[in-house]
């Protein structure tokens, strides 16, 4: 009988504790593996290279709300800026190109944005991307050409079941009871093919449409036809870039420029997000420190459910010294146990965890269009199994030094 | 067989090796965070006193008065007019339509350099209306040291503008 | 350190002044002083006593469990007294089979398994047709795969047999190996465990108190004769 085979053998005899003990640490890795893994991906996707916008254009206000609002669909602009100062901009020798937008509408929980017909051919969602109604890569149609058509995101028509042809009444608003321009039907014609990002998430009209919905009155109406009194929302901007594809220098000076105007602002994606993730850090930290403690506890259950098994095992262990069993012998069993049943419950605990993203990923993606991948590998995988070890070593540590000091003769019946 | 101290040498470097992994570890919120110059008047400085184009900040009188950031591109010396304390990423706009600098370099020689406003389109600004001016000279090409002096009508006063480039003036 | 002697020898079991004190609460106490003990390789020897007059301690010095205060062991050729725990440890893996009292089998494992037991310490390779063997020559070829709960005391006592000679000692020591049978089994067990070492080439020590084992041995110590520290007192260890 083998070693290894004694080590199962006890693992089975204590089958109760053995299991609940790997399904603790089970739990308490999982949940390290999908707080470290959500927070490493949402990090990720939320400072991808501003998702393709190098700079957005926006009015005085939160550059954080307009970041939420140009690149994720959320929140609202807090307030407009000038046709005319756009142009200025997009003027300066560093701007390669602008895509202006008017945010503002909403149609069934989804945002409907205003855009330039450039976004669908010019604009990149990341890097090199454009969007695509390839019906091979999950799209359907073409972008709008008229007045009445509109284009829907990936995840905007899964959620609606929306086809081709169907129709639509924009509200005027994002919130419940806004008023809806009910003599304005208008009708996709294409469905984008699905990017991972939020722009997945939102249904897209012709930025002259915006200004003729009935309702808006004659003044927003008559900047369908009058740059001087046109405004918009914002405008995504491509900045030119130097050798080796870094973003032009002087986007800081045109951002201290723009700024120094009391019409607009220039926003940089990435330099605004990482100051949100600042903000709701503790969030994160507190999520890591209860999943840390959770897997403490596991592993102090089960070090008290291993020297509570050596109780009841100091006869068998004398037993084995009895046969010739070194005292390192039944040290090395009693931490082998250990080390196994850490080993296991950190190998569950790593399939519960990427399990939990799995499930996490889908509602994820439905609500925000954003895209977590389940095998996605973290700092947490790759030391979940060196800490296994470790803990599994550290937990096995006293009972198996009490193992070792057993006296053979006081564990053992006396005879005579 | 099994073997303690071989154990006991295994954990340890796995012990070792996870330690090392989680110091090394520079996980953050925000992959790119675009680390600005922060020159300023000296290396005591707070951080708040930031020159946002990457110059150095000269106190214009005081500290709290206003700061002209200057800095050398090849032949131009470029000033921005900027706000006192830690407001020195809002520009200030001076009326003069052009600054007269005795810039005196290392080797205690004295040149005039004249400044000339360039306006900020996109702030509105005109001549005579300006945060910011330029200077061109040859001889500005390759200069890495120099102390320069004029005037400026500064938030409605006439003061002194002294340059110590490129650690920056500071009296206080 | 591995044990080094592979030599043959004549005495399986040879002692000179040994001493073996306990203490129990600051006072000491002697418990086994015997001035000179042999047993020849392949012997089969029953030694009696009263409780208490250190049988078992004599079994335990010999297995190496105990170490003495002064003298000289010398097992199958080895000084114990020379030898280190671990080496001990080593020792008593390889030479000593023991049976207790007690049968002391390991309850979560079947008969076949707490055979196996017996050679896994020692550096031989688990020879499992070697184990059943063995049990079909105890009359427990239909008890292979049951657990100790599901045997008789007499079929866990043969057990216990099997388990110690299953590693082919040189020497096997048995304590009070019926102390927990009835008559008929006890002689059953006695048989089969003298026949089993006659065949296999072990030197036997069997301690009981119990008339009818004593008996069936042709050599037979009596163990006051042998302890001189005996002084009629029990000792409780």
């Amino acid at each position: 009988m083998s070693l290894w085979r004694i080590v199962f053998k006890s693992l089975r005899q204590h089958r109760l504790s053995t299991g609940l003990a790997v399904f603790s640490i089970a739990l308490g890795v999982a949940l390290l593996i999908s707080v470290i893994s959500l927070r490493e991906q949402s990090h990720h996707n939320f400072t991808q290279e501003g998702l393709g916008i190098d700079a957005v254009l926006g009015p005085k206000g939160s550059p954080l709300q307009i970041v939420l609002n140009a690149l994720y669909h959320l929140e609202e602009m807090p307030g407009k800026i000038k046709w005319s100062y756009y142009k200025k901009v997009i003027e300066d020798p560093i701007v390669s190109d602008g895509i202006p937008f008017i945010s503002g509408h909403s149609f069934a929980g989804f945002r409907v944005n205003a855009i330039d017909d450039r976004f669908f051919t010019d604009f990149e969602f990341l890097p090199g991307k454009h969007f695509s109604f390839n019906r091979n890569a999950g799209g359907d149609g073409r972008s709008f050409q008229s007045r009445n058509e509109a284009v829907a995101g990936w995840a905007v028509a899964k959620m609606l079941d929306i086809k081709l042809g169907d129709t639509f009444n924009p509200v005027c608003g994002v919130n419940a009871g806004d008023p809806i321009h009910v003599n304005d039907t208008l009708t996709f014609v294409g469905i984008m093919a699905p990017t991972g990002t939020p722009h997945d998430r939102a249904i897209y009209i012709p930025l002259k449409t915006f200004y003729t919905l009935e309702g808006h009155g004659q003044d927003v109406a008559q900047m369908a036809v009058d740059e001087d009194c046109r405004e918009i929302s914002g405008a995504y901007l491509k900045i030119k870039r130097i050798r080796g594809g870094a973003l032009h220098p002087g986007i800081q000076d045109l951002k201290y420029n723009i700024s120094q105007s009391s019409a607009a602002q220039l926003v940089i994606p990435t330099e605004v997000l990482p100051r949100l993730f600042n903000i709701i850090g503790w969030v994160d930290h507190i999520l890591l420190a209860i999943a840390v403690l959770v897997t403490l506890l596991a592993t102090l259950f089960l070090f008290t459910a291993l020297i509570s098994a050596l109780r009841e095992r100091r006869r068998d262990i004398a037993l084995m010294r009895s046969l010739g069993a070194q005292r390192r012998t039944v040290f090395g069993l009693i931490i082998t146990e250990s080390i196994l049943i850490t080993l296991l419950g950190g190998i569950l605990g790593l399939c519960f965890g990427h399990g939990i993203v799995a499930i996490g990923s889908y509602f994820i993606k439905i609500e925000t269009g954003l895209r977590f991948s389940a095998g996605y590998l973290s700092v947490a995988d790759i030391f979940v199994i060196p800490s296994m070890l470790i803990m599994g070593f550290l937990a096995g540590l006293l009972p198996a030094i009490q193992a070792y000091r057993l006296s053979v003769l006081k564990n053992l019946t006396p005879v005579s | 067989m099994l073997k303690i101290k071989a154990f006991i040498r295994f954990f340890i470097a796995i012990g070792f090796g996870f330690f090392i992994g989680l110091t090394c570890n520079e996980q953050h919120a925000g992959a790119i965070d675009k680390k600005e110059t922060t020159a300023s008047h000296s290396k005591e400085e707070e951080p708040a006193h930031k020159a946002h184009h990457q110059g150095c900040l000269n106190a214009i009188e005081t500290c709290e008065v206003g700061h002209a950031e200057t800095k050398i591109e090849g032949d131009t010396l470029k000033v921005w007019f900027v706000g006192g304390g830690t407001d020195t990423g809002r520009s200030v706009r001076v009326p003069d339509q052009i600054i007269n600098l005795t810039i005196t370099t290392p080797d205690k020689k004295t040149k005039n350099l004249i400044l000339y406003p360039k306006p900020n389109i996109l702030a509105e600004e005109k001549a005579g209306d300006c945060s910011f001016f330029e200077g061109k000279a040859p001889w500005l090409i390759g200069l890495q040291k120099f102390n320069a002096a004029g005037k400026v009508n500064f938030k409605g006063k006439e003061r002194k503008i002294i340059i110590e480039y490129p650690k920056g003036y500071d009296p206080d | 350190m591995e044990l080094s002697f592979t030599g043959e020898y004549k005495m399986a079991i040879t002692i000179d002044n040994l001493k073996v004190d306990y203490c129990n609460g600051g006072e000491s106490f002697t418990v086994v002083d015997i001035l000179s003990w042999h047993v020849e390789k392949g012997e089969q020897v029953a030694i009696s006593g009263p409780s208490g007059s250190g049988k078992s301690t004599l079994l335990h010095i010999i297995a190496g469990l105990l170490q003495p205060n002064i003298g000289l062991v010398r097992v199958c050729g080895q000084e114990l007294t020379q030898l280190g725990e671990a080496q001990r440890d080593q020792f008593r893996a390889k030479s000593i089979g023991y049976i207790f009292q007690n049968f002391n089998l390991l309850q979560g494992y079947t008969a076949i398994e707490n055979v196996l037991m017996g050679m896994t310490f020692s550096s031989q390779k688990p020879n499992r047709q070697a184990s059943v063997d063995l049990l079909k020559e105890m009359g427990l070829c239909s008890r292979l795969n049951h657990y100790p709960s599901q045997m008789s005391i007499g079929e866990q006592q043969r057990v216990a047999i099997a388990r110690a000679l299953v590693k082919k000692p040189d020497i096997i020591l048995a304590d009070e190996p019926t102390g927990s049978l009835d008559p008929l089994h006890t002689i059953d067990v006695i048989v089969k465990l003298r026949q089993a070492c006659q065949q296999h080439g072990c030197t036997l020590i069997v301690v009981s108190h119990e008339q009818e084992v004593i008996s069936s041995f042709e050599k037979q110590v009596f163990f006051l004769e042998l302890n001189r520290a005996f002084d009629g007192k029990a000792v409780t260890v």
